[in-house]
């Protein structure tokens, strides 16, 4: 049972403790030190919090019968807040195109959907299809639901998680709206977790970004990323070292993260989470305008900076010893 | 009293940096002329050609990364035969020197990236740091300069002698040409950078010139600063030892802050009573504790034209603070009692050679236009028209052990011609901002985060 704990990632690898426990001293220092505004901002919260809207789509209803992953290989069984054996998350998996679409284009559906449909906030973590019925949740979120509805189509499919430093846009819209958030990251000099998926399709594992909608990539003058696209070097900058590909999440991944967003922190959450709604409407024109395709093309020229590949090749006079 | 003729002053002070026998069109671009920035534009436009066309037919024939991506471009040194076609040459995109790999293959990556041959470098151990291949490299005659970002990933350049010295000879040269109303070979700095003696940092590498340029030169940060410990202040750690490491170092920094302060404000005045020339070069944050100290005490000067002040690397003294250059400049003139034209900032990366300072009548930024190309691109990579805004790039034409063709994450405006001065030449405006979508990044930031204790 220790082994598949471990390679389901139930265990905190050391890499994740490390962050996590290095994040935690100075965000309980910031809050100790404001605690007056932070007092302030939860009960602001009350009075003023952000209407996210319901879902744009509705989950199809479970037949019974419906064909779905059973396979108990790694990354493809349930993990912790990922479980392919849903009833719902079957039943959109298959309304996807599971086990009727070639790999990719069953991948690119999941994509799709999660990306379009699943607005970025700073909710408590829970498990994917909570995710599926409220419509929201973080990047964290995103991964276990497109990781599940994957994985219940019978792909395999990965999380890699990291610290990250964000590209300006992102910082003034996401962190400078919180005071208490701002202090955080510039304390760290980074954001604690962020991550993609990988979905393992012909012989490749495949990177998917679905963090952010379109609407919000158009208000932060992103490419709008499509399935394969490795926003490192776009909008995030990993920290060297931090970088982790687990099965699943460990157990007691959120219970900081929840006490901080549904709790102690309620207000900032909120503003953050109004701040990346108000960027969302703002997109949204963006988009109507210029079209998605269009946009993105645009975009997309100016981020592919073309980085030329030198090849390693042996120098007489380096001499290792 | 201030020098007369520069370059002749120059040219004895800094005879190390000088070849002695002045033959490629890039040295004679760089050591001929008797000024950087008031040559007619015809000359300068010759020097620069000659200049950047025999780098680039040097990169082409000297390093296969380069050729490469040059055939990608369809592009061959026979194909510039004017200025016009500089827009020909392929531009490399900064990101790429942050694109190395670690441990041997990190050495093996420098160099293959060289345009010069590379010297006899031994590395040791099986997986060596970077700190080690660099130091195994400076052994070699090779100086390995870094800069990093907010995320600490590093931007590494190799220069060899031949350019590390041009690159010595050229901001000394722009530096004292702006500030010629100031200079005397007689006075004394105060360097608000590390000691250039102990790290291959670039914004601590680049003023090592500064210990010819003056009598004497006291140093803001008097200590070590390798790779790790830069990764570690921009708050990169690996492990538990790091870990520590990083706690030590800002439990130290409030310390070490103070007596960096103390240091400086016993400096003023003891300069002040000796009726000193005095420079102040570096990190406009720093000198600002040194002000803000000062104030707290009620102190001030009237250095008047004996001082100066020569910044670089940003303007952000916290976290959530920018400082507006006309009030930094303000403060220097209300409390130093330095005129405003003697605060000039200079602009300059770890990638380039080219030094780019203010004038002292208006503060743009002018370009060592005899061997140093900028062009300012927009998204298309085109150049965009005099007025307007877009990315930072340029034509190094005195890089020759690495390929100086490079598009930044800067953005800048470009004039025509200087709203402010008679010098010739396009400018750019007084601040440079980073381009949205690029990482934070700046020397002075670099300098803020290894000694603020926040």
């Amino acid at each position: 049972m220790f082994r598949e704990w471990r390679e389901k990632g139930y265990i905190m690898p050391a890499r994740m403790l490390r962050v996590t426990m290095g994040a935690l001293p100075s965000l309980i220092k910031v809050l100790l030190r404001h605690p007056v505004y932070v007092m302030k901002s939860n009960l602001a919260a009350r009075k003023n919090a952000v209407d996210l809207g319901r879902p744009s789509y509705e989950i199809p209803e479970y037949v019974e019968g419906m064909p779905y992953c059973k396979s108990n290989e790694r990354y493809l069984r349930p993990t912790h807040l990922c479980n392919p054996h849903a009833k719902e998350i079957i039943a959109l998996a298959n309304h996807l195109g599971a086990y009727k679409l070639p790999d990719w284009e069953f991948a690119e559906n999941v994509f799709n959907f999660v990306k379009k449909n699943i607005k970025l906030a700073f909710v408590g973590m829970d498990r994917e299809v909570d995710t599926l019925r409220r419509g929201t949740g973080t990047c964290v979120h995103q991964l276990s639901l497109f990781a599940a509805l994957c994985r219940a189509g019978g792909l395999k499919a990965r999380y890699k998680l990291y610290s990250l430093a964000l590209v300006e846009p992102l910082y003034e819209n996401m962190i400078e709206v919180s005071p208490i958030m701002k202090s955080w990251y510039d304390a760290l000099g980074s954001f604690m977790l962020h991550g993609t998926a990988e979905v393992y399709i012909d012989g490749e594992w495949v990177v998917a970004d679905p963090t952010f909608t379109p609407e919000y990539e158009a208000a932060m003058g992103l490419p709008l990323a499509k399935l394969g696209d490795d926003p490192m070097g776009i909008w995030n900058y990993p920290l060297e070292g931090t970088v982790m590909l687990l099965e699943g999440l460990p157990y007691g991944v959120g219970v900081a993260w929840n006490f901080l967003v549904n709790f102690l922190a309620k207000g900032e959450r909120i503003k953050i989470d109004r701040s990346m709604n108000e960027a969302r409407k703002k997109g949204r024109e963006i988009l109507d305008e210029m079209g998605e395709e269009e946009y993105d093309a645009s975009v997309r020229a100016k981020y592919e900076a073309k980085i030329p590949k030198i090849t390693l090749e042996k120098v007489p006079n380096l001499v290792f010893e | 009293m201030p020098v007369e003729n520069v370059k002749e002053t120059l040219d004895e002070i800094l005879h190390d940096y000088i070849p002695s026998s002045i033959s490629t069109p890039s040295e004679k671009a760089l050591y001929e002329p008797d000024t950087f920035y008031g040559l007619p534009q015809k000359k300068a436009d010759e020097y620069r050609y000659e200049a950047i066309k025999y780098a680039f037919r040097h990169h082409y024939e000297n390093n296969r990364f380069y050729r490469e991506v040059c055939s990608e471009n369809g592009v061959t040194p026979d194909d510039i035969r004017s200025i016009d076609d500089f827009s020909r040459i392929p531009l490399i995109t900064h990101k790429f020197f942050k694109d190395y790999p670690s441990g041997r293959d990190f050495a093996v990556w420098l160099a293959n990236l060289m345009s010069t041959e590379v010297p006899k470098v031994v590395i040791k151990g099986k997986n060596p740091s970077f700190d080690d291949v660099i130091d195994a490299f400076a052994e070699a005659g090779v100086v390995v300069a870094f800069s990093s970002g907010t995320t600490g990933k590093f931007t590494f350049i190799p220069r060899d002698a031949w350019t590390y010295k041009m690159g010595q000879y050229a901001i000394g040269r722009s530096a004292i040409e702006m500030l010629k109303q100031w200079y005397e070979p007689d006075a004394s700095g105060f360097l608000l950078f590390p000691n250039p003696k102990k790290t291959n940092i670039y914004v601590g590498k680049v003023t090592n010139v500064m210990y010819d340029l003056v009598k004497d030169v006291q140093v803001a940060i008097d200590r070590e600063i390798t790779t790790q410990i830069l990764r570690i202040s921009m708050g990169v750690t690996f492990n538990f030892k790091e870990k520590m490491m990083s706690k030590m170092i800002k439990a130290a920094s409030k310390k070490m802050n103070e007596d960096m302060v103390k240091r400086m404000v016993n400096w003023i005045d003891e300069m002040y009573k000796k009726g000193e020339r005095i420079l102040f070069a570096g990190a406009p944050f720093i000198l600002n504790m040194a002000l803000d100290r000062l104030e707290e005490e009620g102190k001030s000067y009237d250095f008047g034209e004996r001082g100066a002040v020569l910044t670089g690397g940003g303007w952000k003294i916290h976290e959530d603070k920018r400082l507006p250059v006309e009030v930094f400049r303000e403060r220097v003139g209300k409390i130093l009692g330095i005129p405003p034209e003697n605060c000039l900032d200079l602009y300059a990366m770890v990638e380039s050679n080219g030094f780019l300072v203010h004038c002292p009548e208006g503060h743009y930024f002018h370009i060592p236009q005899n061997y140093f190309h900028v062009r300012v691109i927009d998204d298309d990579g085109e150049d965009v028209a005099y007025g307007e805004e877009g990315r930072f790039a340029f034509l190094d034409g005195i890089a020759m052990s690495y390929p100086g063709f490079i598009s930044t994450g800067d953005k800048v405006k470009i004039h025509e011609r200087c709203p402010a001065c008679g010098r010739e030449g396009p400018v750019l405006e007084p601040e440079v901002e980073r381009i949205k979508g690029e990482e934070i990044r700046g020397c002075a930031e670099e300098m803020r985060r290894i000694i603020m204790e926040e």
